[in-house]
C-alpha cells in the first residue's frame, strides 16, 4: 500500500465519460476521466448524487435502462467497454472484473445454495472440473474466514450473518481471480467492528493476487486509509484527483476541502456540574421481550438489555455506543417511554417518572434516525412542528404558530418551508425539521437516536452544528445514541459503551478516546482512523489503536 | 409517465361514460326500457332500435342505460359498505393487537376461505335475491379482504417512526389512530375500493346471470344477458351487448386501478 | 422442516373450526323454522315437530352445532330435502366434475400465463411488454359467462367444431368426455391468463430490481441464466400463491360457467339447492368448497420452500 504511481498502460482508462438520464437529457455524469493501473487501490468519494455508482457501473457496461451513454470512453487493457459485443462483455464481467455491492443482506441470490452461486462463476469463466471446483471454493471459504466450509456450501444466505456474508460475496469474487475488483461501499452496512476485518480481509486477498481495487465510499477516512490515489466526485464532475496523502495533506479543490473541514473533530471538553440531582436516572433497567409462542414450546424471553443504569446530568451530552444488538437503542427507548422495561426505575429530576406522566412527556422528546419515516407524509411541516405544541399548557392557538415559525427559523428553515410537505425537502432538511420538532416544546431531556447517521457527510457536519448551537442555547440534556464514534467525538460530554445488553465501559469523553480500559472499547476505537486537522486545510490521518 | 396518463385516461374516460350513461338513464331513455313492442320483437340492431330489440320488443339500448344505473348503484353501495366495514375492523383489529387481533383475523381469514361469491350465495339464501340482498352479500363478503389490507396497512404504519413520535409526544391513541394512522391508509383502501368496484359489478352480473340476482322485468346488464342466452343463434345482440358493457366497465376499473396504484405506490412503498 | 409442516397444518385448524361455525350460523340465519321450510307448505304441525326433533332444533344452539359438527366428521352430511340422496356423496361426485375442469384450466393457464409474465417483465416498457401487459389486462376484463357464450357460439353452432352443451364424464368415454371439457376450460384459461400473466410480471418486476440480479449479470452470466436461474424461482413464489387462491376461487365461482355449457358440477348444485331451498345441500356445499381452499392454500403453503428456502427458517 505504498504510493504507488500510475504505470504506463493502465488496466482501465475512463477518458471524458458522460452518462445523461435518457428522458430528461441530464447529465448525472460529466466528463469524467481516471485512470487504474495494475494492482492499484484507486478510491472514488463523494456524497449521493456525486455519480460515483453510476459511473463504475459503466465499467462493466451494466447502466440501468433510464440512463444513456452520450460521450467519451472506457478502455479496458485498450479495448473500449462500451463498443463490445454482448458475449465479449460477459467474459469480462466476472473474469476480469469482479464486483462486491454494499449490501450483503440482499446480494446473494436467497435461493440459491452458497456452494452454487459460487460454482457458477467458475463454470462459466474457467475450465475446472467438478472436484477442482470444490476445491477452490472450499479453498478460498476458508481464507475468507467461513469456519465450516463444508457445510456453508449446502447452505443458504440467510443463515449467515451481515459480515458473513460479505466475507462469502468476497469469495465469490475473488474466486476467478479478476485483475480489477470494484468494491461499491463494501463495508457501509456493517457493523463498525467487521468494516475493519473485512476491508483488510480484502485488500490482503487482492494484494496476494495482484488485484487492482476500485474503492467506491462516502467514507473519506476509510478510503484514505486504504487507497493509494482518490478521484474526489461532486455532481457528476470529478473536482479532484491525486495521490492519497498529497491530497489529505494539502487539498486543492474547495468541495474537497469542505468534504475535509465536515469530518467530526474532536469538541473542546466542558465543566459540568455533576453534583446536582440528575435530570433523567435509570436504575437497573432490565428488558425482556417476551418469547415468540411457538406452536409446542415456549421460547425463552429473551433479554434485551441486563439491568443497566445511566445518570444524564443538567446540561449534559450523554453518548450511548455500541454495535448491533448491543441494546443502546432499546435503553433509549425504554427512557423515551416506547418500550416498557421488565424492571428497574426511570427517575425524572429525582423523582419516579411515573409520579407524572404528563410532565415527563412535556419534558422527554426524541429525534429519530430515519428522517424519511419520520415525519408523517400527510402533514405540512408547520403543521408537523405545531402538533409538538399541541398538549403545551398556557399556549393560545396564534402563539403556537408563531413558535412554531420561530423554531423553524432557528433550526435554518425559513418561512417557506412552513407549507411544504416532507417529501419536498432533502433529507437534511428533514432531519431539521424532526429537530425542531423536538425542540419546539424547549424540553429538558433530548434523546437523539442515531440523528445523524442517515446523512451525508457535509449535510451530516451542518446538523451537528445545529444540535450544538440548540443544545449550548437551551442547556437541554442530551442522551445521543450512535455507532459513529467520530460523530460521538464532536458531541458528547460523557460516553457509555454497550455491548449485550450491558454497559461495558463509561467515562469522560476524552478518557473513554485516549486510554479505554476494557479490550471491546478497545477494538470499537481500532476500526476507525484518527484524523487532524492541519493549518493548510488538510488532515493527517492515523489509526487510533493498533488492533 | 405516458403510459401512466394513458392508464389514467382511458380508464377514467371508460368510467366516466358509465356513471354519466348512468345518469342520463335516470331522466332520459330513448324508449321505455319496460314498454312492450308488438310490432318489432328481436329486431337486428339498426335505424330505429340502434341495439336492437328483445324478444318482448323492447329497446336493448334503453335498458341497457337502465341497467348501467343498476350497476353503478350496487357497486357504489357495497364498496362503501364494505370500506366502512372493512376499515373500521382493519384499524382496530390492528392497532388492538393482541387477543382482540387474533379473533378478529382468525374470523376474518375463515371468512376469506370462502371465496367471495360463494359466501355471497350463501349469504343471498339468507337476504333473498333482490337489489339489497346482492349489496348486503356482497359487501359482507368483501369486508374481509378489506379489513386485511387495513390491518396491514396499520401494523405497518405502527413500527414507523413518525407514529412512535406521536406517541413521545404524549399524543393519545385515539388522536394518534385519527391524525397519523388513517390518513395514511387512504392510499391502499382506494386501490383495493377501485377494484372491489369491478369484482362488485361483475358479481351482481354473475348472480343475475345466475337468476339469483335482480329480478326481471327490471333490466341489468346480468339478467339481460342471461335473458339472452337462449337466442345466441338467432338474436347475437341481445346476449353481446351486455356483456361488452361489463368488458368494457371492468376494463376501465382495472386501467384506473393501475393509474392508480402506480400514483399511490411510491408512498405505499415508503410504508414498508 | 418439520416444525415447519406441524405447524401450517395446525395453522388450519382454527380456520376450518371458524368455517364451520359460520356455515353453521348462516343456515341458522335463514328466516324461518328450517324444519317448516324444510317440509314445505303442506306439512302437519305434527310432521314440522317430529322433524325438529329429528334435526335436535329443540336444544340450545351450541347443543345443535356439538350434533351438527358430531355429525359432519362421521360423515353424515344430512340428505337432500329434494331427492333424498345422501349430500356427502351428491357434494362429492358433483365436486369432482367441477374439480377437473379448474385444475385443467388452472394449470394450462400457467403452463403459458407464468412465462408471459415473465418476458413481459424483463423486457419492461418494451412494445412485447405493453402489448403483453394490454392484452393481459384485456383478457382479465371480459366477464366468464359472456366469453363463454361467444366461445360456444363460435365453436359449438357456426363452425360446429365442438359439442355445444352438457358433460360426459372422461371415465365413461375418455373422447367425448375432452371433446366436452374444451370450450369451458378453454374460456377459464383465457380469463385466468390475464390474472397470472399481471401478478408473474410485478413479480418478477420486483426480483429484477434486487442487488443479487446485478451481481449475477456482474458475475458474467448471459440475460437467460439471470432470468430463468436467478430471478425466475424467487419471482415465482407470490405467483404460486396466487395460483392457489385463484384454483380456490374458482371452486367457488365456477356456476356460471357450468350454468352457460350445463355441466352438472357443484357449483350448478348449490346454485339449484338455493332456489329448491335444499338446505342441507347448501350446507354441504359451502363447507366442501371452503374445506377444500383450506387444503389447497394449505398443499401451496407446504411447497413454498421450493422456492423461498427463507420461509422454513422464520
Amino acid at each position: 500500500m505504498t504510493g504507488k504511481t500510475p504505470l504506463s498502460t493502465p488496466l482501465l482508462s475512463v477518458g471524458g465519460l458522460s452518462l445523461a438520464v435518457t428522458h430528461s437529457g441530464n447529465q448525472v455524469v460529466k466528463n469524467v476521466s481516471f485512470d487504474i493501473a495494475p494492482g492499484e487501490i484507486v478510491g472514488i468519494v463523494g456524497e449521493s448524487g456525486s455519480g460515483k455508482t453510476l459511473a463504475t457501473r459503466a465499467i462493466i457496461g451494466l447502466i440501468p435502462p433510464a440512463v444513456r451513454h452520450v460521450g467519451g470512453t472506457i478502455l479496458y487493457r485498450g479495448k473500449d467497454v462500451l463498443g463490445m459485443k454482448d458475449r465479449d462483455l460477459r467474459q469480462l464481467r466476472g473474469g476480469e472484473v469482479g464486483v462486491v455491492f454494499q449490501e450483503p443482506m440482499t446480494s446473494l441470490n436467497p435461493s440459491m445454495t452458497i456452494g452454487r452461486q459460487l460454482e457458477e462463476g467458475l463454470i462459466l469463466h474457467t475450465k475446472m472440473s467438478v472436484e477442482e471446483r470444490r476445491a477452490a471454493i472450499l479453498s478460498m471459504l476458508t481464507r475468507v474466514g467461513i469456519r465450516e466450509p463444508e457445510r456453508a456450501l449446502t447452505a443458504y444466505p440467510h443463515e449467515f450473518s451481515g459480515g458473513m456474508r460479505q466475507r462469502i460475496m468476497l469469495a465469490s469474487v475473488m474466486l476467478l481471480k479478476p485483475a480489477l475488483l470494484i468494491a461499491d461501499e463494501p463495508t457501509t452496512a456493517l457493523d463498525a467492528v467487521v468494516q475493519r476485518d473485512v476491508m483488510e480481509l480484502m485488500v490482503e486477498l487482492t494484494q496476494a493476487e495482484g488485484t487492482a481495487v476500485l474503492l467506491i465510499s462516502h467514507d473519506l477516512p476509510m478510503v484514505a486509509r486504504y487507497t493509494n490515489r482518490f478521484v474526489v466526485m461532486e455532481k457528476g464532475v470529478v473536482v479532484e484527483q491525486g495521490l492519497t496523502e498529497e491530497i489529505l495533506q494539502a487539498p486543492q479543490h474547495p468541495y474537497t476541502r469542505k468534504l475535509l473541514s465536515s469530518l467530526p473533530y474532536r469538541g473542546t471538553a466542558r465543566e459540568l456540574d455533576m453534583t446536582r440531582t440528575p435530570m433523567v436516572s435509570a436504575r437497573n433497567i432490565v428488558v425482556e421481550y417476551p418469547g415468540r409462542k411457538g406452536l409446542f414450546r415456549k421460547h425463552a424471553p429473551k433479554r434485551a438489555l441486563h439491568g443497566v443504569s445511566v445518570d444524564i446530568h443538567v446540561g449534559e451530552v450523554v453518548a450511548l455506543v455500541g454495535g448491533s444488538g448491543s441494546g443502546k437503542t432499546t435503553l433509549g427507548r425504554t427512557i423515551a417511554g416506547l418500550v416498557q422495561q421488565t424492571e428497574g426505575e426511570i427517575l425524572f429530576q429525582g423523582r419516579e417518572r411515573s409520579a407524572d406522566w404528563r410532565d415527563y412527556r412535556l419534558n422527554c422528546q426524541m429525534v429519530f434516525q430515519d428522517p424519511y419515516s419520520s415525519l408523517d407524509p400527510r402533514m405540512t411541516i408547520q403543521a408537523l412542528v405545531e402538533e409538538a405544541l399541541r398538549l403545551v399548557p398556557d399556549l393560545d392557538t396564534p402563539a403556537k404558530r408563531r413558535r412554531a415559525l420561530e423554531t423553524l427559523e432557528e433550526v435554518g428553515l425559513s418561512a417557506d418551508f412552513a407549507n411544504r410537505y416532507p417529501h419536498e425537502l432533502s433529507g437534511g432538511q428533514r432531519q431539521r425539521v424532526a429537530i425542531a420538532r423536538a425542540i419546539a416544546r424547549r424540553p429538558k431531556f433530548l434523546i437523539a437516536d442515531e440523528p445523524v447517521s442517515a446523512l451525508d457527510v457535509t449535510v451530516r457536519a451542518q446538523v451537528l452544528e445545529l444540535f450544538s448551537n440548540l443544545q449550548k442555547r437551551y442547556g437541554f440534556s442530551c442522551l445521543f445514541i450512535s455507532h459513529d464514534l467520530g460523530v460521538v467525538e464532536q458531541v458528547a460530554d460523557r460516553v457509555i459503551v454497550m455491548q449485550d445488553g450491558r454497559i461495558i465501559e463509561e467515562g469522560d469523553r476524552d478518557l473513554i478516546f485516549d486510554a479505554p480500559k476494557e479490550a471491546y472499547t478497545r477494538k470499537l476505537l481500532s476500526a476507525i482512523p484518527a484524523l487532524d486537522l492541519n493549518q493548510t486545510g488538510g488532515v493527517t490521518l492515523k489509526w487510533r489503536l493498533e488492533a | 409517465m405516458r403510459k401512466l396518463t394513458f392508464n389514467g385516461v382511458i380508464g377514467g374516460g371508460l368510467i366516466g361514460l358509465l356513471v354519466l350513461v348512468a345518469l342520463i338513464g335516470l331522466v332520459w331513455t330513448p324508449y321505455d326500457p319496460m314498454a312492450l313492442g308488438f310490432t318489432a320483437r328481436l329486431a337486428a340492431p339498426g335505424v330505429a332500435h340502434w341495439l336492437g330489440t328483445d324478444e318482448f320488443g323492447r329497446d336493448v339500448a334503453s335498458r341497457l342505460m337502465v341497467g348501467a344505473r343498476a350497476s353503478v348503484w350496487i357497486g357504489f353501495l357495497t364498496v362503501t359498505f364494505a370500506v366502512v366495514c372493512g376499515t373500521f375492523i382493519g384499524i382496530v383489529s390492528g392497532y388492538a393487537r393482541g387477543w382482540v387481533d387474533g379473533v378478529i383475523m382468525a374470523i376474518n381469514n375463515a371468512l376469506l376461505a370462502f371465496p367471495g361469491i360463494l359466501l355471497a350465495l350463501g349469504l343471498l339464501a339468507v337476504f333473498g335475491a333482490n337489489q339489497y340482498g346482492i349489496i348486503f352479500a356482497l359487501g359482507i363478503a368483501y369486508t374481509p379482504s378489506m379489513a386485511r389490507v387495513v390491518r396491514g396497512a396499520v401494523l405497518s404504519l405502527r413500527e414507523r417512526e413518525f407514529i412512535e413520535a406521536s406517541r413521545v409526544m404524549g399524543n393519545g391513541e385515539i388522536y394518534t389512530m385519527l391524525r397519523h394512522i388513517l390518513p395514511n391508509c387512504v392510499a391502499p383502501i382506494t386501490v383495493l375500493a377501485t377494484s372491489m368496484f369491478g369484482w362488485a359489478i361483475l358479481s351482481e352480473s354473475a348472480l343475475s346471470f345466475l337468476g339469483l340476482g335482480v329480478p326481471p322485468p327490471a333490466p341489468t346488464w346480468g339478467n339481460m344477458l342471461a335473458a339472452g342466452r337462449p337466442f345466441i343463434e338467432q338474436a347475437v345482440w341481445l346476449g353481446f351487448f351486455p356483456g361488452l358493457c361489463i368488458a368494457l366497465t371492468l376494463l376501465g376499473i382495472n386501467l384506473l386501478g393501475d393509474a392508480l396504484r402506480d400514483k399511490l405506490d411510491p408512498r405505499m412503498r415508503g410504508l414498508k | 422442516m418439520i416444525k415447519f409442516i406441524l405447524n401450517r397444518l395446525v395453522m388450519a385448524i382454527p380456520t376450518i373450526v371458524i368455517v364451520s361455525v359460520a356455515v353453521f350460523t348462516l343456515i341458522r340465519l335463514i328466516p324461518g323454522d328450517p324444519a317448516a321450510l324444510m317440509l314445505g307448505d303442506m306439512a302437519e304441525p305434527q310432521q314440522i315437530a317430529a322433524l325438529r326433533t329429528e334435526l335436535g332444533l329443540d336444544r340450545s344452539i351450541p347443543e345443535q352445532f356439538v350434533i351438527w359438527a358430531g355429525n359432519i366428521l362421521s360423515g353424515d352430511f344430512g340428505t337432500s330435502i329434494v331427492t333424498g340422496e345422501p349430500v356427502l356423496h351428491l357434494v362429492v361426485s358433483r365436486f369432482f366434475v367441477s374439480a377437473e375442469i379448474v385444475v385443467i384450466a388452472v394449470f394450462l393457464a400457467s403452463l403459458i400465463a407464468v412465462p408471459a409474465g415473465v418476458i413481459a417483465a424483463w423486457r419492461q416498457n418494451s412494445l412485447t411488454d405493453l402489448a403483453l401487459v394490454g392484452t393481459a389486462t384485456v383478457l382479465l376484463s371480459i366477464p366468464t359467462f359472456w366469453l363463454g357464450l361467444l366461445l360456444l357460439l363460435a365453436f359449438g353452432l357456426k363452425l360446429g367444431w365442438l359439442p355445444v352443451l352438457g358433460y360426459v364424464p372422461i371415465s365413461e368415454n375418455w373422447k367425448a368426455g375432452l371433446l366436452y371439457m374444451v370450450l369451458p376450460v378453454m374460456t377459464l384459461v383465457i380469463h385466468e391468463m390475464g390474472v397470472i400473466i399481471r401478478m408473474a410480471r410485478a413479480s418478477t418486476l420486483e426480483v429484477l430490481r434486487l442487488d443479487y440480479i446485478t451481481h449475477a449479470r456482474a458475475k458474467g452470466l448471459s440475460e437467460s441464466a439471470v432470468l430463468w436461474r436467478h430471478a425466475f424461482k424467487n419471482a415465482f413464489g407470490p405467483t404460486w400463491t396466487m395460483i392457489g387462491l385463484i384454483l380456490g376461487n374458482l371452486l367457488g365461482g365456477i356456476a356460471v360457467i357450468e350454468t352457460v355449457f350445463t355441466i352438472p358440477g357443484l357449483g350448478r348444485l348449490m346454485v339449484d339447492a338455493i332456489f329448491q331451498r335444499d338446505y342441507p345441500v347448501i350446507q354441504g356445499c359451502l363447507l366442501l368448497v371452503a374445506f377444500s381452499y383450506v387444503v389447497v392454500n394449505l398443499v401451496v403453503d407446504l411447497l413454498y420452500p421450493l422456492f423461498d428456502p427463507r420461509v422454513v427458517a422464520e
